[in-house]
């Protein structure tokens, strides 16, 4: 199977972004902002599924970051100073964990839900990872980071269970501190134990996409997750140094370039993805984004998604 | 003697009601005037009636108004205190886009977020950049002829405007030739930087110095972005100023300074201004210990994300801090980075108690 997925926040309209600057300064009520999110997203999902997406989101219009839902909805953890979104002109809160982390209620559901999800639809929801959010945040309450990403574990796991039971069918978790950092043998072992936690019964596909580091150092620990997929981000991992190794799973392809407007031509991309195919054996091929195509104007984006488009129409001629 | 505890600013001051609207020809509040009326008297500019009236009957030039607010801002600074100023870089829309503007080869594109609800216009290079006018030249000049305090340039560097680019250009020549995507992108980025400080930065600094610059400051921000660029960083600063006879400082905020070193002690700059009070914690200080680097120091005391207002005895308490860490560097007093987060008064009362904090600081040690 070849399918084509987004796999980060998608970056807002104009005409949002100006209604949003309207309502913080007055001039508009919430109900106002809230109307014209759910246009964003309307048509954000309309040209996913133009362009022939199975698994669609809604572009993630209310993250202001990867991690603000959890900072606003988690007993635990408070906003920290802005901070550089890795390799990026890009920042985000720091997640202070300062207590015990506990919910009272579910959350994600109200970040991801922008508008109501149709029955025609697959829907997928995209996560933070739990060991990128523990790595990102400043922990001043726990005195073992495991004990930390243990206590994470078990917030995703009822949120995960949760976006099943409310329909969701997949979940991906975004994990660039997996590439960005460079993990023992025993911390990826670990990461692992997490994951085990988090999806053992779950009845939905699962991805964990690393990208902005070169995930081939990692890539045959990976494997052994409990998860259907594995992304990579191929601008910032070379193919030859992983073209050899067989994958048993799902491969999530980051080929095209969210964090450069230069448009990738769908022949260059076909014959990419041609590639993975006869080296890597895959089980399955999403081809993506490298990441959140939020690092581009939104004009941009909607084009790369088209491109994603033409690519999926030649694999499945030429295929 | 050395003046102890120089004070500088870093950059850019808010942009108040009456210059933006000014601009755009819009008519002023009543508000808008207090503001400026206030301001000015306190600031002791003459000749602000008249450019208050000119805004009034919206007939002012762009260029009236642009004059006036770089004094303004010259005499913001100067009525804080500082030993070092400049305008507050009135003329620029701000760091990226105003020289972009100036750059044949870089087109503007639409917005892209940079956090929460703000945003800003990124170029991308479509074209070899060629530079289309010595864009810091006239602000300098009328800085100059407007202060008789020591005056810095801030300049964005060549690694940040490329870094902040999109890189359309250099990566289509490329695509023939290189086909792994992560290796092209490596190579077209080097060309990127290295054209931009050669054609784009370098002959604006040149003409700077000629004009009679004595310490200009190379802005990047986007230094540390990527850890396995830094050595691209400091080759296209030094050959930026490769020869020029200047003082250089060079400008980072918001990066995990601990990246830069050792390669570092290879950058050609005689100051380093880095940003502390943001993250309330001076720890990184002690790198330039660890490394022997006995560089001018800009301490970041102030926090320009943030309305608090500093003491002057925390700013006191943090040059002090510094100064007893580190015997050998020379230090000076900054905010962390342009205030033009802040509003006119919160940078006003922050800059003015940053000058009293370094004059306790010098009491403190006399």
């Amino acid at each position: 199977m070849i399918d084509i997925q987004l796999t980060g926040i998608f970056p807002r309209s104009n005409e949002l972004i100006k209604t949003t600057w309207d309502y913080e300064k007055g001039k508009i009520g919430k109900k106002d902002l809230e109307n014209r999110i759910k246009q964003d997203a309307k048509h954000i999902i309309e040209l996913q599924v133009k362009a022939g997406f199975k698994y669609t989101t809604d572009g993630m219009l209310l993250w202001q970051d990867l991690f603000r839902p959890f900072i606003e909805n988690v007993d635990g953890i408070t906003s920290g100073p802005l901070t550089r979104w890795f390799d990026n002109n890009t920042f985000f809160r720091k997640p202070i964990i300062n207590d015990k982390l506990k919910t009272k209620e579910r959350f994600i559901y109200k970040y991801i839900q922008t508008i109501p999800l149709s029955d025609k639809l697959f829907w997928k929801a995209i996560l933070p990872g739990p060991f990128t959010f523990a790595k990102l945040s400043s922990n001043i309450y726990y005195d073992d980071f495991k004990k930390l990403l243990l206590d994470l574990s078990q917030i995703f796991k009822v949120e995960v269970e949760d976006l099943t039971n409310k329909g969701i069918s997949f979940i991906q978790f975004n994990e660039p501190a997996i590439t960005w950092y460079k993990l023992t043998d025993k911390e990826l072992d670990f990461i692992k134990d997490v994951y085990k936690i988090i999806t053992d019964d779950l009845n939905t596909k699962t991805c964990i996409h690393t990208y902005f580091g070169d995930a081939s150092p990692v890539l045959s620990s990976l494997l052994d997750y409990p998860v259907d997929y594995i992304g990579i981000d191929f601008y910032s991992t070379t193919f030859e140094e992983i073209k050899n190794l067989s994958v048993s799973k799902g491969l999530l392809c980051g080929c095209i370039d969210a964090r450069n407007s230069f448009l990738e031509n769908p022949s260059n991309i076909f014959s990419f993805i041609k590639d993975i195919k006869e080296h890597m054996e895959p089980k399955d091929i999403i081809i993506s984004p490298n990441c959140d195509l939020e690092f581009l104007p939104r004009n941009i984006a909607e084009k790369k998604v088209v491109i994603l488009g033409n690519v999926l129409r030649m694999l499945e001629e030429k295929l | 003697m050395k003046k102890l505890f120089p004070t500088q600013e870093i950059g850019s001051l808010a942009k108040p009601a009456w210059l933006i609207k000014g601009l755009r020809g819009l008519p002023l509040l009543e508000e808008d005037l207090r503001e400026l009326d206030m301001w000015a008297k306190k600031l002791g500019i003459q000749w602000y009636e008249e450019i208050k009236q000119l805004l009034i009957k919206r007939s002012i030039t762009e260029k009236k108004l642009r004059d006036f607010a770089a004094l303004f801002n010259i005499k913001f600074f100067e009525k804080a205190g500082l030993d070092f100023v400049y305008d507050g870089e009135a003329r620029r829309i701000e760091m990226y886009e105003y020289p972009v503007r100036h750059i044949n080869g870089i087109k503007i594109l639409d917005w892209v977020r940079s956090f929460d609800n703000k945003y800003y216009r990124k170029g991308a290079c479509i074209d070899k950049p060629k530079l289309e006018n010595f864009y810091h030249l006239e602000e300098f000049k009328f800085v100059k002829n407007n202060t008789n305090r020591g005056v810095k340039i801030p300049i964005t560097g060549p690694y940040t405007l490329a870094d902040w680019s999109f890189n359309e250009y250099y990566e289509s020549r490329l695509v023939d030739k290189i086909k792994d995507f992560r290796e092209r992108k490596k190579v077209a980025k080097q060309e990127f930087v290295f054209d931009l400080a050669k054609e784009i930065v370098r002959p604006n600094i040149v003409a700077l110095v000629k004009a009679g610059a004595k310490w200009i400051q190379i802005d990047e921000p986007a230094a540390t972005t990527h850890p396995d660029e830094i050595s691209l960083f400091i080759d296209a600063f030094n050959e930026t100023v490769r020869g020029i006879d200047c003082k250089f400082s060079v400008h980072i905020c918001y990066s995990d300074y601990s990246l830069l070193y050792p390669e570092l002690l290879e950058l050609k700059a005689d100051h380093l201004a880095f940003e502390y009070a943001n993250r309330k914690n001076y720890d990184d200080l002690k790198l330039f210990k660890e490394y022997g680097d006995k560089r001018e120091i800009g301490l970041g005391v102030l926090d320009v994300h943030s309305d608090e207002i500093e003491t002057p005895e925390l700013v006191k308490e943090r040059l002090i801090y510094a100064y007893n860490l580190l015997e050998e560097n020379e230090i000076y007093a900054n905010p962390d980075c342009g205030l033009r987060t802040r509003n006119l008064e919160v940078s006003f009362k922050k800059l003015s108690n940053l000058v009293k904090g370094a004059q306790l600081a010098r009491e403190s040690l006399s």
